[in-house]
Order: structure tokens, then C-alpha cells, then sequence
């Protein structure tokens, strides 16, 4: 008797940790993600409303679609659809013509006077630490990678005292994940 | 739709473990003892420490969703004020397409 309460007492901890991990932390995560985006939308907003770059540049309107579809599909940005992606890209590599957008963007982005150039990168760069930072901290596995690939910069560089941003990291499948939300914030835009 | 499937099953995977552990255990006892005795037992036998165990992550739990409520109280608040502000200075002002509270829409879930 004692063992069948020990255990449903077992029962009722490990259901609380569910809701916490499952419910309560999986939320807090993807609000915590749109808040650091939203963030970084604001301050290209501010950018551009003190009149350094106009609101209708191409370059301007693209980087505010980017940060749009990542903020709406948050929910959707894990691990497993990264590996997903990346597999279907090899199995049913997309047309060319998906990939449109973003060579329309590097384009546009190249057109740029220095200083517009280097504000529109930086805001660009910290979008992808802030989904990477995301990506990471929500899978075990990479974040296992992520602490060794830290450990071995952190001696390589040590020397150096040139240490990069901790989330400066390349994870292969996000190009296509940046496509996949220009893709719905397009189609949204057309529904309307 | 397989990323949909993979992000559902390691959640309601975990849900399903738990319950079956549990079953398992009522299982062990099944016909020597009754649930009514299994709940007297199962209130009685708890300790001062762990009633405040409980108490403190119930509260803890209560804390956050009371904060989080508040928190989308206030995103539902200053949105539409952030909004018209912003289409002031930009006309064509594009927008996330989040719920006035700040949550994903019901059709973008899966």
C-alpha cells in the first residue's frame, strides 16, 4: 500500500513536470523568442522613421517581411523541423524560383549606400542569432554541440581575446527556414 | 505535416509513459484494496514537507500564470495604440499577423 501511494505521488510530480515542460516552458519559450524579435523589428522601424532609409525601400520592406514571417510561425522553429527541412531539401531539393526572394534581397541589399548596408546586415544578423539562440537552448542535443563547439572557440580564441558571439553559429536548413516564413507572409499578403 | 507529427509526439509520447506507469502500479493492487482507501492513504500519508512542497510549486504555477495574463493583458492593451502610431509615419506598415494579445493565431497553430 505504502508503495502504490509513493508511486501515484510519483505519478502526480511527474505529471506537474509535464505541464511545466510541455505547457508552461514550450510557451514561454516561443513568447520569449517574439519579444526578442520584436525587438529588433522596432529598432529597424526606428531606422527607418528617423529617416535613415525610406519605409518603401525593397531592402527595408524585405528585412520587415523576414522579421514578420519569424515572429508569426516562432511556434513552428525547432530542431526537428530544421533536420526536416534539410532532409526534404535534399530528397525534393525546392525550385530556383523559391529561392527567389532572397537573391532579390541580397540584391537590393548591395544597392545600399555603406552605412544603410551595414545597419540592415547587423539587424539581419542579429535575427538569425536570436532564432540560432532558439534553436539551440530548445534541443538537447544541439544544445550538447553547443557546448563543446563553445569549449573548443573559447581555447581557440582565448589567445586572441576576439570572442564571437556565442550564437554566431551557421545551422544548415536556415535559409530555407527563412523562406518558408517569407512564403506565408507573401501568401498573406496576397489573401488580402 | 511530419514536422507537425514529430513536434505533437515526444509531448503526448511522455503523457502516454506516465499514465501507463501509473496504471501498471493501480494494477498491482487491484481487488485488495479500494480507490477510497488508496485516497484516504494517499492525503494521509503526506508530510509536513511535502504539503509545502506542493503548496510552493502550486503557488509557483499560480505566480506564472497570473504574470502571463497580465503580461497579454498589457500586449493587448498598447498594440493597437504601437499600431496607429506606427501607420502614422509608415502608411504601408506590414504587420505579424499575431493575435491582439500577442499569441499565434488559431489557423497558424499547426
Amino acid at each position: 500500500m505504502t508503495q502504490i501511494v509513493a508511486s501515484l505521488h510519483l505519478g502526480i510530480a511527474l505529471l506537474a513536470l509535464w505541464v511545466l515542460l510541455f505547457v508552461c516552458v514550450r510557451e514561454y519559450r516561443v513568447d520569449a523568442l517574439r519579444q526578442r524579435l520584436f525587438a529588433i523589428r522596432d529598432e529597424l522601424f526606428d531606422y527607418a522613421a528617423e529617416g535613415n532609409i525610406d519605409f518603401d525601400n525593397n531592402a527595408y520592406a524585405f528585412s520587415r517581411e523576414l522579421l514578420n514571417g519569424m515572429i508569426r510561425f516562432a511556434h513552428r522553429i525547432s530542431f526537428s523541423r530544421l533536420v526536416l527541412t534539410e532532409i526534404m531539401e535534399h530528397v525534393a531539393p525546392m525550385p530556383a524560383s523559391v529561392a527567389a526572394p532572397l537573391r532579390l534581397f541580397n540584391r537590393e541589399m548591395n544597392r545600399l549606400p555603406e552605412h544603410q548596408h551595414a545597419k540592415l546586415c547587423d539587424i539581419h544578423q542579429r535575427m538569425m542569432q536570436v532564432v540560432v539562440r532558439h534553436l539551440i537552448t530548445g534541443s538537447p542535443i544541439l544544445m550538447f554541440f553547443f557546448i563543446v563547439h563553445r569549449l573548443a572557440a573559447f581555447i581557440h580564441t582565448a589567445a586572441k581575446h576576439a570572442q564571437p558571439h556565442p550564437f554566431d553559429v551557421h545551422l544548415r536548413g536556415m535559409e530555407q527556414l527563412k523562406l518558408q516564413a517569407l512564403e506565408a507572409q507573401q501568401l498573406e499578403l496576397q489573401a488580402a | 505535416v511530419v514536422d507537425a507529427a514529430v513536434r505533437l509526439l515526444v509531448p503526448w509520447g511522455a503523457l502516454v509513459v506516465i499514465f501507463y506507469f501509473a496504471l501498471q502500479g493501480v494494477r498491482a493492487v487491484a481487488g485488495t484494496h479500494t480507490f477510497a482507501d488508496i485516497g484516504i492513504k494517499l492525503l494521509g500519508n503526506v508530510s509536513a514537507p511535502e504539503w509545502l512542497s506542493y503548496i510552493v510549486g502550486g503557488g509557483a504555477g499560480a505566480y506564472g500564470i497570473k504574470e502571463r495574463k497580465l503580461r497579454r493583458d498589457t500586449v493587448e492593451r498598447l498594440t493597437g495604440r504601437i499600431k496607429q502610431l506606427e501607420q502614422m509615419i509608415d502608411l504601408a506598415r506590414t504587420s505579424s499577423h499575431l493575435t491582439e494579445r500577442g499569441t499565434t493565431r488559431p489557423e497558424d497553430k499547426l
